[in-house]
């Protein structure tokens, strides 16, 4: 009778829960699931990463292609992340154009690369004005089970390590692009962001990594993404429940473990890889 | 890649393989929560996988609801990371819509869909990676994903490529035969009662060398079968002695 | 392989049956053909094709007799079920919208089952009670969020199941008062508010007490 009480009353039914300081699932308010990552896998794509946040599975494919960087910004070259939330993922998602929440994620994404400077967008240029890479990181969604925003940034940092690229000199006869396959190069990672979600229950509640079920019964949500030198990149705070600074303090801290146990997974099976 | 033998004189492939030979076959069911049915396949350097939600009730266009029998909705997609360029419509050009098209009719063959009148049966396929036999590996994580949805099927579908190269007819092409140029055929068919549900022809084929092409094809599938039937069975094992271990 | 072995998810629905009848079950995957029509009856999970029958789910075949038929029956028992509403059965429903000659709801759960995503059902005024059906006033036997419990009378035309409560077992199980506290019921026709005292009208389910 229990699942007949939690489709009639999920608030009330996760109430009881949080009383007892425990999630249905059965993880502490601070407790985030247990993290998988598959590097390279994708052998089509300059660097892959496969990210399972419990059961939240998101795939990132980074793409690199050559073009002309713009008059502003000569010596730039660029990177565009793309999140796309199929319907396969969830049947909360129709099929038809991204939805609002992957345009967000996707915006998010963007802000994320840019403050915190993950890559320096000179590294990736080859000749100034004229030539430099455009790196294009497409993150998809294979199963959505809540927290999609951590995944993805775990995904991204990982597949960006993973990247490969050939190097690139310029014929100065033609004056066109030689590629050369044999030699390749590991993209220079200068920061590494990772992302921490909270969500907020009845004002009162507040717990890490929420699953799907949870983010739709929570009031409120918090994403804080920190860099290695425990410096804060991007804090995002999509209204809701009104937060204390008291509780921001304690979730920021949190964040800042939990970045460190997240970048030694990563380096950890990085190394394992043999290349 | 001017001057690359398909087939060398010894008789081996590109990668290694024999003329009638399939690439390695992996497969698993059951690999996503949220969907009723999943499967993931990996043919070769082929990665597709399948999900299958329903029946649930139709949603979009009330115009599509069938009184006596459920409606399925088919959709094919490739990552944009899938290719060696990188796709920058992964889904909605004519090539996606066509193979959502085939996929559709295809299993709306299979899937006995009188048990569910007015309701909706959604097959969502993604290829992860691209390497020859697209159509093929998405058919064979469909029928998995369907299975594994529960939902009530007349037979497998399973389906493979046959090829015709240098006079020779070839099994289960990968993605630099096919770009040589040369004619392929791809058949999906149902392999107990051995009836064809959908046939494609690439290029041009001599009329004498079809049935060789087309009798190797069948071959394939029926050995695509074989391997797929297996994971089922152990699949079904595994989750009763799960089952009553609890 | 990209993803990593897995265990398997355990299903919701325990059947019975098939620890009970643990003579070696055969799995038998779709399109496998099971007995000729003449030894066995064709059951659910199977089809009947020239003469024979053949399964169409993945899982374990079960033959059982029944009294009353002489040829025992063929079916093919998976542990997941998938529901669909079919006339005749009980369904779990929340009610969305009341409107004076009917009330729109959301199926959520088919006999045991809980369904992933609800189907839209539909209660006319005249299949809410038995007796007295043209007395009936929606407001008072139905507010939107309750939880009923009803038959399914029909597929209905309009893309919404025909749904009935004209049974003393059925109709509102769950209800929030205007106070937002859960009702007791008092009558078949009205249920009080344990907060404020106050009583409101609802066609209430006379709910067996079941041994679990």
């Amino acid at each position: 009778m229990a699942a007949d009480f939690k489709t009639a009353q999920p608030v009330e039914y996760y109430r009881r829960f949080l009383k007892e300081d425990v999630r249905p699932d059965g993880r502490e308010l601070g407790e985030i699931r247990h993290t998988t990552l598959n590097i390279g896998s994708i052998t089509t794509a300059e660097g892959s990463a496969l990210v399972k946040l419990g059961n939240t599975t998101v795939i990132c494919g980074i793409k690199a292609e050559l073009c002309n960087p713009t008059a502003e910004e000569p010596k730039k070259g660029f990177v565009v992340p793309n999140v796309d939330l199929p319907p396969l993922c969830s049947p909360r998602f129709r099929p038809g154009p991204p939805s609002e929440q992957a345009q967000v994620v996707s915006q998010l994404m963007a802000d994320i690369i840019e403050n915190s400077g993950v890559v320096a967008l000179e590294d990736l240029c080859i000749v100034e004005g004229k030539l430099c890479w455009v790196l294009y990181c497409d993150m998809m969604c294979l199963d959505y089970d809540g927290n999609v925003v951590d995944t993805c940034v775990i995904s991204l940092l990982a597949a960006l390590k993973n990247v490969l690229l050939p190097e690139v000199t310029v014929n100065e006869e033609t004056g066109s692009p030689v590629t050369d396959v044999e030699k390749k190069l590991p993209l220079n990672i200068r920061k590494c962001p990772v992302a921490t979600t909270f969500g907020v229950f009845d004002d009162h509640y507040l717990f890490t990594d929420p699953t799907n079920e949870e983010e739709c019964l929570a009031t409120g949500v918090l994403t804080v993404v920190t860099t290695e030198d425990n410096k804060i990149c991007c804090m995002h705070k999509p209204g809701g429940t009104a937060l204390s600074e008291s509780r921001l303090q304690d979730c920021i801290n949190r964040a800042l473990t939990r970045a460190e146990e997240v970048r030694k997974l990563i380096d950890e099976t990085i190394n394992s890889v043999e290349r | 890649m001017a001057g690359l033998e398909i087939i060398s004189d010894q008789g081996y492939r590109i990668d290694g393989r024999r003329s009638s030979e399939l690439r390695k076959v992996c497969a698993r069911m059951g690999v996503f929560t949220q969907a009723d049915g999943s499967a993931y396949i990996e043919q070769g350097n082929t990665k597709a996988l399948a999900t299958v939600y329903g029946p649930h009730e139709v949603r979009k266009g009330r115009g599509k609801i069938q009184h006596d029998r459920a409606v399925v909705n088919c959709q094919f997609s490739m990552a944009t990371f899938s290719t060696g360029e990188r796709k920058s419509r992964p889904k909605g050009d004519r090539r996606s819509q066509e193979m959502s098209m085939h996929l559709r009719q295809t299993f709306e063959a299979v899937i006995v869909t009188e048990l569910f009148p007015r309701s909706q049966i959604d097959i969502y396929v993604q290829i992860l990676q691209a390497d020859g036999g697209n159509y093929c590996a998405c058919v064979n994580a469909a029928t998995l994903a369907v299975i594994d949805a529960g939902i009530p099927m007349k037979d497998y579908v399973c389906a493979c490529t046959a090829g015709f190269i240098q006079d020779s007819p070839l099994l289960d092409i990968s993605y630099v035969e096919e770009s040589a140029g040369a004619p392929f055929l791809t058949v999906a068919m149902m392999p107990k009662s051995e009836q064809i549900v959908l046939l494609e022809m690439n290029s041009r084929l001599h009329a004498d060398n079809m049935e060789k092409v087309l009798d190797l094809a069948t071959q394939g599938c029926k050995d695509v079968f074989a391997v797929l039937d297996r994971h089922v069975r152990d699949h079904v094992s595994e989750s009763h002695a799960l089952m009553t271990a609890s | 392989m990209i993803f990593c072995s897995d265990t398997p998810h355990l299903p919701e629905v325990a059947v019975t049956i098939l620890s009970t009848n643990m003579a070696a079950p055969r799995v038998c995957v779709p399109g496998e053909r099971l007995f000729s029509t003449a030894d066995c009856e064709a059951g659910p999970g199977t089809y009947v094709h020239h003469g024979y029958i053949y399964s169409c789910l993945a899982g374990y075949m079960h033959k059982r007799k029944t009294e009353g038929k002489e040829l025992s029956i063929v079916e093919v028992i998976r542990q997941k079920e998938d529901a669909v509403p079919r006339i005749g059965s009980i369904v779990t429903a929340k009610v969305t919208s009341v409107s004076g000659r009917m009330c729109k709801c959301a199926i959520t759960c088919v006999e045991r089952t809980t369904l992933r995503e609800p189907f839209r059902g539909l209660i006319r005024k005249e299949d809410v009670r038995a007796t007295e059906k043209d007395r009936v006033e929606m407001y008072k036997c139905f507010r939107p969020g309750d939880i009923v419990l009803a038959r399914v009378l029909s597929l209905g035309d309009a893309n919404c199941y025909l749904l009935s409560t004209a049974e003393n077992e059925l109709g509102v199980v769950l209800a929030l008062s205007e106070a937002g506290a859960q009702m007791v019921p008092v009558s078949w026709c009205d249920m009080q508010c344990p907060k404020t005292g106050s009583k409101e009208f609802r066609k209430v389910a006379k709910v067996q007490l079941q041994q679990e």
